[in-house]
Parts: structure tokens; sequence; C-alpha cells
């Protein structure tokens, strides 16, 4: 196991912190708090705008940041890596970007477990541009019906936009094998992917998952809040309409018009959040660093929350057979989600009396307002893990559960 | 454990004496608090201009239904007008616990659901 609680300084504060809720927002190590500290008190200045040495420096920082997520994506180039805000500045600028790809009677597909941010963005689109939206079933396990998905599309289909990985049920979409479908029925459709709750967790390489788009959220990585990516192949970023005009996106202004750089910059108006994007740096560098038994950087940290995992669901099932809570879905272990359901106490008051403890969990529809609808669920808990988690993290909250249910 | 003001709370919303459906409602209001998918329906009915009988079904917390009974009290036999004055801050100060922001808009959902009043 990672044993690295004296890695975040958090716990300084809240000695007794069991903070659960990293699929929301992950605490931040010392090592990207540092980095974002030095880059304020050592190199701050503007991007790509100087001519002066301390705004060069600062720009390689941020270009080479760049360089890092590519190579943490298995990308091709820092070309295909756009910064953004978060993961939904990076859906909605996605959704823009491909507006003009859409014609009258065209349709997309989603699934039934999306995210408010990998849903909203569509139904304006589609909305706007008379264009029907498909949903993908998934059975009671959470699992996408690839039959399903095979009657689903058709030429019209432009685009499939999913989650790797839900956030409530914690099931891991086979990605391939959806591409391969969505590739024959409709060869130039384009395969988008929410990897926000992947991201944390699995090695993630962009050529194996063969997708054309990629976006996550910095702060479920323990990076800063206020940092996003997409990755894409250049190709396809190219044909994307910017969603933020202004300045360092244009190559030439006129009175009346202007031309824009190629991406990533066309991408990125306005001055960038620079001490964010180099905090992710910094937090890719953190995760490198990990290491346990024989397993190093993310493959240390995979296995360490399927053993966080896989040993809350064991202490768990004396409370789950005697009908005291209920899991939802069929969680893969690799995404460190447990989402439940307690007949006893509301979502929220359950939380409430947890906090009471210390315990930090998640209550409520987890953005996850059409899933929860499907499952008949007002509200459900949510137990997610970070590599900041140990065992003492588990068995507090196992004891507290047993206690107050 | 749960405290003795705790325990008053999940009692009241364990064993609520206002809720149910009221067949001769003359008013429906509906509500819900998208962020944590509290839902409630109010159930009004009205003598001239006065709530003569109230009602709520609610699929919430405990500080919601609790918060839902606490209006109830308080509006029966009141003209409508007087209890479209009833601030947020009357209600949360009948909880023997401390609320924190998030758990005030659940204690209030009853109320907010009752200023729908005034669209009607």
């Amino acid at each position: 196991m990672l044993e690295l609680k004296n890695q975040f300084p958090i716990y300084q504060s809240h000695p007794n912190l069991v903070y659960l809720d990293s699929a929301a927002t992950t605490q931040k190590p010392q090592a990207v708090i540092s980095a974002v500290l030095d880059f304020y008190t050592k190199y701050n200045a503007p991007i790509h705008r100087g001519t002066y040495g301390l705004s060069d420096i600062a720009t390689s920082m941020y270009e080479n940041s760049r360089q890092k997520v590519a190579g943490f994506l298995g990308a091709a180039s820092a070309e295909e890596i756009v910064f953004t805000k978060n993961a939904t500045e990076s859906i909605n600028l996605i959704a823009h970007g491909l507006k003009k790809r859409f014609a009258k009677g065209d349709n997309l597909i989603l699934s039934e477990v999306e995210h408010h941010s990998n849903l909203i963005p569509w139904q304006k689109l589609a909305e706007e541009l008379e264009v029907e939206i498909r949903y993908l079933k998934m059975d009671l396990a959470g699992h996408i019906d690839l039959e399903n998905l095979k009657t689903l599309v058709d030429q019209k289909t432009k685009i499939i936009s999913l989650t790797h990985c839900s956030n409530v049920l914690g099931t891991i979409n086979p990605l391939s094998e959806i591409k391969k479908i969505t590739q024959k029925g409709s060869p130039s459709s384009l395969l988008i992917v929410d990897a926000s709750q992947t991201v944390p967790h699995l090695t993630l390489s962009v050529k194996k998952i063969n997708c054309d788009l990629l976006f996550f959220s910095g702060h479920k990585l323990y990076a800063p809040s206020g940092v996003g990516v997409i990755w894409g192949q250049k190709a396809v970023l190219d044909t994307l309409e910017p969603l933020n005009y202004g300045g360092g996106m244009v190559e030439d202004v006129s009175p009346i018009s202007a031309t824009f750089q190629e991406a990533p910059q066309k991408f990125e108006g306005g001055t960038p959040n620079a001490e964010g994007v180099i905090g992710l740096s910094a937090a890719l560098d953190f995760i490198s660093s990990l290491s346990f038994n024989e397993l190093s950087g993310m493959k240390a940290v995979e296995a360490h929350i399927s053993l966080l995992h896989n040993e809350t669901l064991r202490l768990l099932s004396p409370l789950i057979e005697q009908g005291k809570i209920q899991i939802i879905g069929k969680p893969d272990p690799r995404s460190g989600i447990i989402s439940f359901y307690c007949p006893k106490y509301h979502p929220h008051d359950l939380a409430y009396l947890l906090d009471k403890e210390e315990i930090c969990i998640r209550a409520g529809q987890h953005c996850a307002s059409p899933l929860h609808q499907k499952l008949n669920l007002v509200a459900s808990n949510r137990i997610s893990f970070g590599v900041n988690n140990n065992l003492a993290d588990v068995n507090k909250l196992i004891e507290s559960l047993n206690g107050i249910l | 454990m749960l405290t003795k003001e705790e325990s008053y709370i999940f009692d009241l919303a364990q064993n609520p004496q206002h809720a149910g459906e009221l067949v001769d409602a003359t008013l429906t209001l509906e509500g819900a608090n998208l962020s944590c998918g509290d839902e409630i329906v109010l159930y009004l009915e009205l003598s001239n201009d006065v709530i003569a009988s109230a009602k709520h079904s609610s699929r919430a917390c405990a500080v919601c239904v609790a918060g839902a009974e606490m209006l109830i009290e308080e509006i029966i036999g009141k003209e409508v007008k007087k209890t479209l004055e009833i601030t947020n801050e009357e209600i949360i100060k009948k909880f023997p616990i401390e609320l924190s922001p998030t758990r005030q808009k659940c204690a209030t959902l009853a109320l907010q659901t009752l200023r729908g009043l005034k669209k009607t």
C-alpha cells in the first residue's frame, strides 16, 4: 500500500480527517502546492507575451507542462494538448467547436450515465441545430449495452460522447470496442471521451483507446482547481471553432476581421492559468514518483486504489447482507468509486452523521440526475478514494457505519 | 450517537404529523432541490384566503421533512399573504441544531415551495 498522508498538508490541519470524496476533487500534495508557490515567488510573468527573460522562463515552464501532459496521455505531440479551465469548459468548447459538423436531422449518441457536463452542452446543441440525441442503454450493473449501440449508430451519427468511467456507478466503459462499432456504422463519427474519473487512477493511452477527443479536470488529479485538458488528434482540433476569442489566440487582426493561430493556441484566448498548468505538471511528477512493491507511477496508484476498493467492499459485506446498505451497480475496483443507498437514512442525513466523525463522503445525485431517475433514487451516497487514503480510513468508515446503522 | 437535538429532528422526520396528500386541496405546489434530489409536494386547502389545512409529501432528507413539518405548523389558520412573509431565518431558527448553508437549503425547501403561491 501507499502511505502518503504525510505528503498532504490538509492532514496537518485536520489530523483525524477521513476524506473519501476524491471523485469530486482531490486533496493536494505538498509537491503541487510548492510548485504553485514557487511559480508565484520566482517565475511569475505573462505567458507567450513578454519580450524579456522572465516571461521566456514562464512560457517555457508552461509549454513543458503541455509536453508532460502529452507524454502522460500517450499523445503524438504537445500540439494535441489544449489547456482549459476544467472538464466542463472542455466539453463546452468541444460541443461548440463541432457545430459545423452537424446538419438538421443528424444524430449524436450519449449514454444514460453521463455527468451533466457531458449532457447539457449536447442538449443545447441538439436544440439549436435540430439534431437528435440517442441514449445508449445500460444493464442493471451499469454496463453499457453494446448490442444496443449497434442499433443506434447510422450514417447520420456524427459523434458519440461518453464517460470513460461513471462518476456514480464506477463502471468503466469498453471504449475501444465502442469505437469499432461506431466506426463501422458511421466511419466519419468521432468518439469523445470524458476521462475525468479514470485519469487519476488508470494508465491511459489515447492511441490505445483510439478516440478522437478526450478531456478531464486537473483538480481530480491532485492538481490545482481551474485547469483542465483537452486532448485531440491534431487534424480534429484544426477543424474545431474556438470558444473564446481575444488576445493570445490571434494571428492577424484588422479593424474588421481576424485570423487565428493553429491549435492548440487558437483555443487558449486570454491570459492562461499558468500556475494551474504548472501545478498540473507537478501533479504528474508526483504520480510518477510513487511506488510500492514492484509497481511504480500510475500502476502503483491503480493497485493502491483497487486494494482500498476491494477491502471496503469486503468489510461492507455484513451490512450489505443485512440489507442495511445496497451497492449501486457493479463498480470496477480500479475506479475507486462505490455508491450506495441506505434504507434507514436519506443520503444527506447519513453524510451528516459521518461528518460528525470527520468522515467526508458525497451525498446527492453527483451531477447525474437522469441516472438517478432511471434508478428511481432520490439521491445516493458515494465513497471515492485517492492516493492519500489508507486502510485506517477504510476501517474508520466501516466502524462508523456499523455504529450508525 | 445522536444528540438529543438531532434525535428530535430525526423523530420529527420519521414520524411526520402532516405527511400525506390532501384530497380536497385547493392548491398543489411542487418543489425540488436539484443539487441533492430532494422533492416535496405541498397540498393546501384554502378558505377565504386562509390556509385551512395543509399537508406535504416529501422524498427528502430529515432536515427537509422536519422543515416541512415546522412550516405547516406555522401556516395552518393563517392568511396566505401572512404566510408569504415568513423568512428563511424564521424556519432555520426553529431547528435546535446548527445548519450548514447546504442544509439550510434543505430546511427551507418547503418554504421555497410555498412561495410558489405568488405565481398562482
